[in-house]
């Protein structure tokens, strides 16, 4: 009898599944283009979009991150085999969101508005219209080495921890703190350049205010608190991605005579923890914990959003209806991978049950989550990069005491007129 | 019967175009049209994503008035001159004194060919991994380089706040001279090998009977050099100036990977084309400035290859045509 039982709910389960998934299929059909410079979108078509969308064909192709644009800019230009939907990295998203090429799929956001993060949609926003969506939250934080906070705060528990860096005057004086307890072995950042992406988090307006260059006062901060690390010898002087940024995350990088330097912090975000703490330092797991850090921000992800003239409106706003915004596929896509999901009601459900060993047990997701709500995505534009670009010049140059500030301040703003017309 | 002759030779003819047809539709699409499209896109107002897609005005000569006004332009034409001069320079003069040892028949080299070889080397490499070599080498503050100089003992100093002074790395990509000096370093190492074979191509060529019949006088190695090979060399050095100045005003590769893609430090290693491709695929993709900056270059070069050409043609040569010329007019 229960055998029969257990085989009817089954059957019923099996029924309600199937008639659910054709429900869905009726509306999404045919065959779609997908361009990707990650993986990650095609694991989710694999895994989940084709076994529960089986009418859409999908056709995949993966382009590297650096040449992506340039395959993308010319079909979306001139429509001429152009891809239906579409990847697009944080660095340039708002260049294609601002292009007027894509997609309005406002209703897709505004569907799903109530329950999810601000900034990822704030993101693909433009004049009041949304073209991208990200299935994704990047916020930034700030993680540290255990052994050292321990050492030289005394404390090592990430509440304790945040109070001595709660804003940019606290980080300077802890980081004087720490040269001082360390007898100079400590550094509390291995770059300063590590600091570029909190101050970009901390300013109040983005850079083009009215179709005029707007220096934010942050960014001035910037460049005086990097001299000013500079200076007093408190950072480990290496550049980001460096050889010497690696050493410092195995607690291997040494100065020029050899003493060896021990960097307390790296700032970095979501994917940070996963691809760069994790791979290049595993040694090292179970010493790091992580907290918010001076200022709220966000470093890269990936946004979804599809071609103006696709002939397949329908699959294609199905598509990123689903990977962005779909709470059971987002649920299974965060436990499968880690992921901190722009979906709240998901990323509320679950933040409780992670424990994060390289983290020495803290629960990074439920701290993640915390982080995103504070990020303003309305800072990003398309012009960024290319001003970012030309900003970290001038930041350098008065960092190593090449020029003033106001001298590097001025060539700055007369590269980015000549070069942008701002 | 003669008629026949030429049908004959013209139906023969006719299979010449369809040799040289695969060239010349390479060249039409790969060459001339875009040559054509880039000097028609500096009149235009092409800017922005939908720039090459049709979507511009004929703006006229405005692109190039902004050119000539364009300081950062001008500073990167110097940039580009500095750094080609201090490669061809010492390329010229290694490559002579290489191609002169490695041809002289008095001297009698043994394994030639194999430094030949060896010389020619560093010009097959990809020039973007020769960018990133010397940008590890010259890493701060942990390349190689450093290390080394560490080892003897050299520092940079370093002041701080405090008014102590720290023994550091030395930053070399954050020094003007130093970043244009090890492009112009990494040029001559890469090209002074084809140089060197070029001159070398050039000795051969000189008539051996010149030689022997200065060996036959008692002339001596520096001798034969000075008033024979180098003299009858003139022709092949001007081509090398010209082509070289032709290759070096067109740089981009290394002073773009070298640093920060921008021409860094204080974008004084930004070749006129690092800030042309800078202008056309970042930023706000300035098509037409970008391609008015493209014929700028070209008209630069234009000038310079018949100055060069002009001013360093052999006097001797001029005056032997004018008094030929006066000769026949006399006979007649």
């Amino acid at each position: 009898m229960k055998k029969i039982l257990i085989v009817l709910v089954a059957a019923a389960v099996l029924l309600s599944g199937c008639s659910k998934k054709e429900e869905a299929s009726k509306e999404a059909s045919g065959k779609l283009v997908v361009w990707s410079f990650t993986d990650e979108l095609k694991t989710m078509i694999d895994k989940y979009y084709t076994p529960t969308h089986p009418g859409v064909e999908i056709e995949y192709s993966l382009t590297p991150t650096d040449q992506f644009p340039n395959k993308l800019d010319p079909v979306l230009a001139s429509g001429q085999g152009a891809p239906d939907v579409f990847a697009l990295e944080a660095a340039f998203v708002r260049k294609y969101v601002e292009s007027g090429l894509l997609l309005d799929i406002t209703d897709i956001a505004d569907e799903a508005r109530s329950k999810s993060l601000a900034y990822p949609i704030e993101v693909g926003t433009f004049n009041g219209k949304v073209y991208g969506m990200s299935w994704q939250a990047c916020p930034g934080a700030m993680f540290y080495r255990r052994s050292l906070a321990k050492k030289y705060l005394g404390t090592d528990d990430p509440a304790e921890v945040q109070k001595y860096v709660a804003n940019l005057d606290k980080f300077i004086e802890t980081a004087e703190l720490l040269k001082s307890k360390s007898g100079g072995k400590c550094v509390i950042v291995s770059s300063a350049g590590d600091l570029n992406n909190v101050f970009l988090g901390a300013r109040k307006q983005p850079w083009v205010v009215g179709g005029k260059l707007n220096l934010d006062p942050a960014m001035v901060e910037y460049m005086k608190m990097s001299k000013l690390l500079k200076d007093r010898g408190l950072d480990g002087r290496v550049g980001q991605w460096s050889e010497g940024w690696f050493a410092g995350m195995k607690g291997e990088l040494k100065d020029e005579a050899g003493n060896s330097i021990e960097a307390f912090s790296y700032m970095l975000p979501t994917w940070g923890l996963h691809y760069v703490l994790k791979t290049n330092a595993p040694d090292t797991s179970g010493d790091w914990a992580m907290c918010p850090g001076p200022a709220p921000y966000r470093w890269g992800g990936t946004w979804v959003g599809a071609y103006k003239g696709t002939k397949n409106v329908t699959a294609a706003k199905d598509f990123i209806r689903y990977v962005t915004t779909d709470d059971g596929f987002l649920e299974a896509w965060a436990k499968d991978t880690g992921d901190v999901v722009s979906n709240v009601t998901v990323m509320n459900k679950i933040k409780d049950t992670y424990s994060e060993p390289f983290l020495g047990g803290q629960n990074h997701y439920a701290a993640f989550a915390e982080m995103a709500k504070s990020v303003d995505g309305k800072l990003t534009q398309g012009t960024d990069q290319a001003i970012e670009g030309l900003f970290g010049e001038a930041a350098t140059a008065y960092t190593n005491g090449e020029k003033s500030l106001d001298q590097a301040i001025d060539d700055f703003k007369s590269q980015v007129s000549a070069q942008l017309g701002l | 019967m003669k008629q026949k002759t030429i049908g004959n030779e013209t139906r023969v003819n006719r299979w010449g175009y369809f040799f040289v047809l695969p060239f010349v539709i390479v060249y039409f699409a790969f060459q001339f049209y875009p040559t054509i499209y880039t000097l028609a896109l500096a009149f235009t107002n092409s800017k922005g994503f939908t720039g090459l897609s049709g979507n511009y005005k004929f703006v006229g000569g405005v692109n190039f008035l902004r050119l000539v006004t364009d300081k950062y332009f001008w500073g990167a034409v110097e940039n580009t001159f500095i750094m080609w001069g201090w490669n061809f320079i010492p390329q010229l003069g290694v490559a002579l004194i290489l191609s002169i040892w490695l041809s002289d028949s008095r001297l009698k080299l043994k394994g030639r060919g194999f430094f030949r070889a060896v010389i020619y080397m560093p010009n097959l490499l990809t020039t973007a991994s020769v960018a990133l070599l010397f940008r590890s080498l010259f890493g701060y503050p942990l390349g190689p380089v450093n290390q080394f100089l560490q080892s003897l003992g050299f520092f940079a100093e370093v002041t701080r706040e405090d008014g102590s002074v720290v023994q550091e790395a030395f930053n070399f990509f954050r020094y003007v001279s130093a970043s244009r000096g090890i492009v112009a370093f990494i040029q001559w190492w890469m090209w002074y090998g084809h140089t060197v074979i070029m001159l070398m191509a050039g000795i051969t060529s000189i008539n051996e009977s010149l030689f022997e019949s200065a060996l036959v006088d008692g002339a001596n190695s520096r001798q034969t050099t000075w008033y024979i090979t180098l003299p009858l060399l003139r022709p092949m050095m001007l081509f090398i100036l010209v082509t070289s100045m032709i290759g070096g005003m067109q740089m981009l590769d290394i002073p773009f990977l070298l640093t920060d893609m921008r021409g860094g430090p204080d974008f004084r290693i930004r070749t006129t084309i690092v800030y042309m491709y800078n202008m056309a695929f970042q930023g706000v993709n300035d098509y037409a400035y970008a391609a008015a900056i493209c014929i700028g270059v070209f008209v630069i070069i234009f000038a310079l290859a018949l100055i060069i050409f002009f001013g360093m043609q052999d006097r001797s040569e001029l005056k032997r045509a004018r008094a030929a010329k006066l000769a026949g007019r006399i006979a007649k």
